[in-house]
């Protein structure tokens, strides 16, 4: 980290995503709070915090959902704040939902085929056997191989993290935001998905994972950031921040470790 | 649901269709489409008994109505911005190009079009609040919209007619035969333009908007753009038909009731429901079916025994106690669960579905 | 010349009863989410009532008690018949409050005819008010309008039954949370709403007529005052309500009657637009 990072100051050229003294206010709520961090190309970053720390609200200012109250988010360099969430997936940076969001009217193959449709109005591209073809090797990435005719409603809890996933990847991203994946997942499946993070991050995709559940992030993540009350908490390697005293503060009597 | 909007291989997508290839409900369309084709060549016929040039004249304003329920299906079913105030586009078309035709004596062939860019920009306005407003509000502007039109055009009455009408507008043809063509080319037209969007991606996109329109925007579409294209198509063709229902079956009268009326905007949603929201072929199928047997009701002798009142009168409370027993046991609509029903007494696997961007053709 | 005392009069009166309507109307929306298109059927209801009871040779004071009582049965009917079970399709609601608003008016239509009924006064004569004579009527109706209005404040704030209503209508999981059964409050917010409305219908019918028609203008005006006033606030639905009087009856009088309801409804596209929380109203929690 430069100087200036370390006094939380940012350049747009930090990183691939930096966020730089972002503020949200809700009327008199202060949601997020001069937060600025930057994700470095190719990790995988995890952004913790407890229930109400403001990670979803970042999550949503970053991502377009709405405009921050002030600061700003470089996004290769570029100035993209408060642009729309559609522009931004075009740019490069997509993002699951902490709750699902699948189209429950169509089957898993056809919710990925989505995704892989042009923006135009008059296109039969989607209706082409190559863009099946490319829906179904998503699929299949994301461990759905075997669901494609499968409705959203008949999947299970893991199965619909992996739609979002897999409609995710099909916007073909290089940074992907995730929103507490491992809710509701067992033991086994949280390792899974590690994985399958692990091996996206091989092929070059950079990620921001939120949770508020540091159990199962710790493994996957190579740097976190912490944050409380909508402010920088922490920052550092998972070893750090486990023994970092105001983070356990943060979660005493807690879901810690 | 799962599987009916698989696409077909690369071939049947490409461009030669060969009917003899056709799922059997696409023949019984094509089939419906050749019948409605020859109708009035079979009038004259006195074998053909029930065919009378009546029934010309009915089948011609049923191909009208039709038109314009698929225009709401295009934007409503699939879209799910319920608009309750559909006929707006219809009569912005209509009075128009009948204003334009008897004020400034413009000729058919600008003031039709003229209608039709009307109406489209109708469509835009209309269009632009579905984006800022939530869904019953939204429906709430298409309420009163038409309504506030409507009571502008009475305290104009002098340039628009009033609620009697406006009267004089030139016309294609007042031989109903040739009327009957008009409204058949336009039926086919709508038809093939629908079709076409709402099986493309397009369409695709527009049953996404109405179930999550979030999900939409995370996959990097911008569900505005689609909107406003629904809108606008729809207010286009709206304004089209509406055009050339003045000047054509109505022999040149334009009246309030007939092309902006609640009672027409209302009707619109009936039928679709009843033939099937979200699926076009079901809007024109419930369009035509609808209108036919208002038209017979109205014509029908029968009295209810104790209230001593003419059948005729009621239709409109018979259809309403109709839809609303549809919506509570039916509300997908008669021709999807036809389909369905059919499929099901086939036994059909669900990799034999065809392609139709959101529902059953 | 606009006789400006005539015009106070018309929007002292009207005002009242459109309270009455919007408030019906604005508490339905903010307990079940509901846009109660059937809600001019509870006026015309009231209205016919009334008159069905003085035909058949009763006082004009139970024809008021019909008057409130059968539309806030109708209303109570309608919930528990009908929208209860599509309580989670909000389109289908709609569409289906709308035909049945239709479906009503159409028996009206077939029953008792296109003919407007006259309805008897509830006090005849009239009083010297202001150098005009008001006819007594009027003066009672303004005053049971807002003894009806007062009652109803004092329901809302004072009593469980009423408490509960408000807490729904702010938020729906924290009145769950306190125990509040949400299906019997709305099963009375509905009643309320209809006896408020079919009391509304008898005044209205008694200076103008009663007609199968009649509840169009008066829920149109309604849309326009609830959301002015802000959906769910019944303080907003009353000041809604006089101003909605206000501007439509300087239209009807100095421009034209044929403009009747039209700068409401623009009033109500404009707000929508703008300011969609309107006066007094809240984002709804979800």
């Amino acid at each position: 980290m430069s100087a200036n990072q370390e006094n939380g100051e940012f350049a747009p050229g930090d990183g691939l995503l930096v966020i730089d003294d972002l503020t949200k206010k809700f009327g008199g709520l202060t949601a997020v709070d001069h937060l600025s961090f930057a994700v470095e190309e190719g990790e995988i970053l995890g952004f913790i915090g407890p229930n109400g720390a403001g990670k979803s609200t970042t999550f949503n200012c970053v991502t377009g959902t709405y405009p921050p109250t002030a600061g700003t988010v470089y996004y290769r360099g570029e100035d993209v704040t408060g642009e729309p969430a559609y522009q931004m997936v075009k740019r490069g940076m997509a993002r699951t939902f902490q709750s699902f969001r699948p189209l429950r009217d169509r089957t898993v193959v056809e919710n990925v085929q989505l995704a892989l449709v042009p923006d135009r109005l008059f296109s039969m591209a989607g209706l082409r056997g190559e863009t099946r073809e490319r829906a179904r090797a998503l699929c299949e990435r994301v461990g759905l191989g075997d669901r494609l005719q499968q409705t959203p409603g008949e999947l299970p809890h893991a199965g619909m993290l992996r739609l979002e996933l897999g409609r995710a990847l099909a916007t073909e991203p290089r940074l992907l935001l995730i929103d507490e994946p491992f809710a509701g997942l067992s033991g086994p499946e949280i390792a899974e998905i590690s994985e399958l993070l692990t091996e996206l991050r091989e092929e070059g995709i950079t990620m921001v994972v939120v949770d508020h559940n540091m159990r199962g992030l710790l493994q996957l993540i190579d740097r976190a950031i912490v944050i409380n009350f909508g402010a920088k908490l922490a920052e550092g390697t998972p070893e750090a921040i486990r023994n970092d005293p105001a983070v356990q503060e943060a979660y005493l009597g807690g879901e810690g470790t | 649901m799962a599987g009916k909007t698989e696409a077909e291989t690369a071939d049947t997508v490409g461009l030669t269709i060969n009917p003899l290839e056709l799922p059997r409900r696409h023949q019984l369309g094509l089939l419906g489409l050749v019948a409605f084709a020859v109708l009035p060549l079979a009038a004259p016929v006195e074998a053909i008994g029930f065919i009378s040039s009546l029934t010309v004249l009915q089948v011609t304003g049923a191909l009208f109505f039709a038109v314009y329920v698929m225009t709401w299906d295009v934007v409503s079913g699939y879209t799910g911005e319920i608009s309750f105030g559909h006929a707006l586009f219809i009569g912005v078309g209509a009075y128009t190009s009948g204003m334009l035709n008897v004020h400034i004596g413009l000729p058919l062939v600008a003031s039709i079009p003229a209608g039709v860019i009307a109406a489209s920009l109708a469509g835009l306005l209309i269009g632009f609040p579905s984006l800022r407003v939530k869904g019953p509000y939204f429906s709430l502007i298409t309420l009163v919209t038409p309504i506030i039109l409507l009571r502008v055009f009475v305290y104009f009455s002098d340039v628009t007619g009033g609620e009697t009408g406006l009267f004089g507008i030139g016309t294609i043809s007042l031989d109903p035969v040739t009327n009957y063509y008009v409204a058949f080319a336009l039926f086919v037209f709508a038809l093939a333009v629908f079709l076409a969007i709402t099986r493309s991606d397009a369409g695709q996109i527009l049953t996404a908007i109405r179930e999550d329109e979030d999900a939409v925007v995370s996959v990097g579409l911008n569900p505005a753009k689609y909107k406003l294209f629904a809108f606008v198509l729809s207010g286009a063709i709206g304004g089209l038909g509406g055009a050339l229902y003045v000047h054509t079956y109505a022999q040149g009268v334009a009246t309030p009731s007939e092309t902006l009326g609640l009672v027409l905007s209302i009707e619109l949603i009936v039928a679709t429901i009843l033939g099937g929201i979200g699926t076009i072929t079901g809007a024109a199928i419930g369009g035509l079916f609808f209108f036919l047997v208002r038209t017979w009701l109205r014509n029908v002798e029968v009295t209810i025994p104790v209230l001593a009142v003419p059948v005729s009168e009621l239709y409109f409370l018979i259809f309403g106690l109709i839809t609303l027993g549809f919506l509570f046991f039916l509300p997908e609509g008669l021709v999807p669960r036809v389909l369905m029903e059919a499929k099901r007494l086939r036994g059909r696997s669900a990799a034999d579905a065809q392609p139709d961007g959101g529902g059953e053709p | 010349m606009v006789n400006a005392a005539n015009l106070a009069v018309n929007v002292l009166l009207l005002g009242a009863l459109y309270s009455l309507v919007a408030i019906g109307f604005t508490l339905i929306f903010g307990v079940g989410g509901v846009l109660n298109l059937a809600h001019g059927a509870s006026i015309t209801l009231g209205a016919y009532s009334a008159y069905y009871v003085t035909q058949a040779g009763a006082s004009i004071w139970i024809g008021a008690v019909a008057a409130f009582g059968l539309p806030a049965l109708f209303s109570y009917g309608m919930y528990k018949g009908m929208i209860r079970k599509v309580a989670g399709h909000p389109i289908t609601v709609l569409i289906l409050t709308l035909v049945a608003g239709l479906v009503i008016e159409q028996v009206f239509l077939v029953v008792a005819g296109t003919q407007p009924l006259a309805i008897p006064a509830l006090v005849d004569g009239q009083t010297q008010l202001l150098e005009r004579g008001v006819e007594n009527n009027r003066i009672v109706a303004f005053v049971l309008s807002w003894l009806i209005i007062g009652a109803l404040f004092y329901f809302v704030t004072r009593t469980k039954q009423g408490k509960a209503i408000l807490a729904i209508s702010m938020s729906h999981k924290g009145a769950a949370l306190v125990g509040i059964d949400a299906d019997n409050v709305y099963a009375y917010t509905w009643l309320i709403a209809g006896a408020l409305a079919g009391i509304a219908g008898l005044f209205l019918a008694s200076f103008l007529t009663a007609n199968p028609l009649m509840g169009r203008n008066p829920l149109l005006l309604s849309f326009a005052i609830v959301v002015l006033g802000g959906l769910g606030s019944i303080r907003g639905s009353v000041i809604g309500a006089y101003l909605i009087a206000l501007m439509d009856q300087v239209t009807v009088t100095m421009i034209s009657t044929r403009l009747s309801g039209v700068t409401a409804l623009v009033v109500l596209v404009v707000v929508l637009l703008v300011r969609p929380e309107g006066l007094f109203g809240r984002e709804l929690a979800e």
